[in-house]
């Protein structure tokens, strides 16, 4: 069971860069869809800009925090005990990818808001 | 800090919708404001590792199990090419019937919706392939894009239901019971199309033109019944049926849904490498996208808890003491509302921390009070400017198509999720008789 449930974990952390990459997370187009020229790039970069910030530091804390985990020994306890640091260990490493890909997304050419796929995955 | 109760309320959702507004991925947005929201009502930087903490354990978790099987099935149903097959043999099954394209868009619909827990690729795919035929047969728009329309959103409420699954981890419902309680509603509202089609042939019968089929006899019916339909029957039972009969928790039923979807597709020869290798990847985007969201919101609910503006909202509501009916139609419309905007499990998980202790408060029961949150989820797919459905049948509908149209063929499949509405209010039994069992 905790096979699953840190199966889930590792499997979201480790699939969003590449989800990111696919330009298939969830966004809403009420404004970047209807802007054009300079306020859309204003708004678009300024989307990566967050972007980044956020995954840089969400990956410095949740490093740290994983550090932490690693020097206290702490463990967690489901239907077998796992080292909290493993738990954690994927965050940074999530973060640090998804940092990337904003950046690319802000220095290239190509636009996560430009995508075929738009509309055709989710529940 | 010294904040009232709705400044901090408001301030979160203002910045999530806001930033989401400005075309952050919805999953960001909530991380930003998180991070946010956890420097100031819980503690600076403790908070914040909090929030790590909340992340990693938000998903992590077997109840959530279901969520990529559920979207694993639909996805092997629809890429296996079993859904067609379905289709080919219910149009050989309705005889000579006004409107039989818009009925069978529903009946379809709904057998799509009990093996199926996206709506999404629901209505993409009987958009493909049902439209142009019934272009070709001379139906009016709306009555080929409505019913699929409708039927299509009916996947959220029959399970498996993927969303079912991740309101019921978050609300704290019992998750088997909410997906059991969803089946009835379902049905009812599927009825509930047939009449509207009925009725909207009867008042314009050339919307829906006849036109001569091939005679198949009685018993090449029972035949292909028993081979095409019979075995789906199955496969709704190894996930429904395990849960009613207690056999199974959530997640195991889940993952025998999948073995009956998969066995299904080998026994009728459509399932190669190719589909499969499809099906896992398409599972993978959704299911990593969707948990995203649900990680990254996790400290939401903190938030409002820790700075007092879940319980204070609800002692402010319920001092005004209006009658319970009032209060649900009131929540009713701010899902909507929300529901214009922003997707789903946004919409969930911006609301769940503020509805649930106030539905707790007003003695509602929580499988009924969920069920009715998902009938106003699966409304707002189909509310103009942003209906993810509508966009979805923009993208295959005919060429000449505007957004108006389908907007329009939309409402009259909204206005029957509405008398749903009603029918619940006054037979909850509609909801909780199943589940009782």
């Amino acid at each position: 069971m905790a096979l699953a449930e840190y199966g889930l974990l590792y499997a979201t952390l480790l699939g969003s860069p590449w989800v990111l990459r696919r330009k298939s997370h969830v966004f809403i187009t009420i404004i970047t869809g209807r802007l054009s020229g300079m306020p859309k790039i204003i708004v678009e970069r300024g989307g990566y800009i967050a972007g980044v910030a956020v995954c840089v530091f969400l990956a410095y804390v949740s490093l740290t925090v994983a550090i932490s985990e690693f020097e206290r020994g702490i463990v967690d306890i489901r239907s077998f005990r796992t080292p909290f640091w493993i738990v954690t260990a994927p965050m940074p490493l999530s973060f640090t990818l998804l940092a990337i890909q904003f950046l690319r997304f802000l220095f290239g050419t190509d636009s996560m808001f430009e995508s075929e796929r738009r509309g055709t995955e989710g529940l | 800090m010294d904040m009232e109760w709705f400044e901090i309320g408001g301030m979160m959702i203002g910045l999530v919708v806001g930033l989401m507004a400005l075309g952050i991925p919805v999953a960001f947005a909530f991380l930003l404001s998180n991070i946010v929201g956890a420097f100031l009502f819980m503690g600076g930087l403790a908070g914040v590792e909090q929030l790590i903490n909340n992340c990693t354990r938000s998903v992590s978790s077997f109840l959530l199990v279901p969520v990529p099987l559920f979207i694993l099935m639909g996805e092997i149903f629809f890429h296996t090419g079993l859904s067609q097959q379905i289709f080919s043999t219910l149009d050989k099954l309705f005889g000579r019937l006004q409107g039989r394209l818009s009925y069978m868009a529903v009946v379809g619909g709904t057998i799509f919706a009990a093996l199926s827990g996206s709506s999404i690729s629901t209505t993409a795919m009987m958009g493909t392939s049902m439209v142009p035929e019934m272009t070709s047969r001379g139906y009016k728009k709306h009555m080929a894009m409505g019913p699929i329309l409708g039927s299509g959103s009916l996947a959220i409420l029959i399970p498996p239901s993927a969303l079912v699954v991740l309101l019921g981890s978050l609300a704290f419902i019992d998750i088997g019971a909410l997906l059991i309680g969803g089946i009835l509603p379902g049905l009812c509202l599927a009825l509930l199309y047939t009449i509207t089609i009925y009725i909207l042939i009867k008042i314009d019968p050339s919307s829906a033109p006849q036109y001569d089929v091939d005679e198949v006899s009685f018993f090449e019916k029972l035949k292909l019944t028993s081979i095409y339909i019979l075995p789906l029957g199955l496969v709704f039972f190894l996930v429904v049926g395990f849960i009613v009969l207690g056999i199974a928790t959530p997640s195991e039923s889940a993952a025998f849904g999948v073995l009956g979807v998969f066995i299904l597709a080998v026994l009728f020869r459509c399932m190669s490498w190719e589909a499969l290798k499809k099906s896992i990847e398409g599972t993978l985007v959704v299911t990593v996208m969707v948990l995203m969201i649900l990680l990254a919101s996790s400290t939401f609910s903190q938030i409002m808890a820790f700075s007092g503006a879940s319980s204070e909202l609800v002692e402010w509501a319920t001092s005004f003491e209006l009658a319970p009916i009032v209060m649900l139609l009131a929540m009713f419309a701010v899902l909507l509302v929300l529901g214009m905007f922003v997707d789903q499990i946004s919409q969930m998980m911006l609301t769940i921390p503020l509805f649930l202790p106030l539905a707790k408060s007003l003695g509602f029961d929580p499988i009924w009070f969920g069920i009715i949150i998902i009938l106003a989820l699966e409304i707002s797919t189909v509310t103009p400017p942003f209906g993810l459905l509508l966009f979805v049948m923009m993208g295959v509908a005919p060429p000449n198509t505007t957004f108006g149209e389908v907007v329009v063929a939309g409402l009259p499949y909204i206005f029957c999720a509405f008398v749903m509405l009603a029918l619940l209010v006054i037979f909850p039994e509609i909801v909780l008789f199943l589940p009782s069992l």
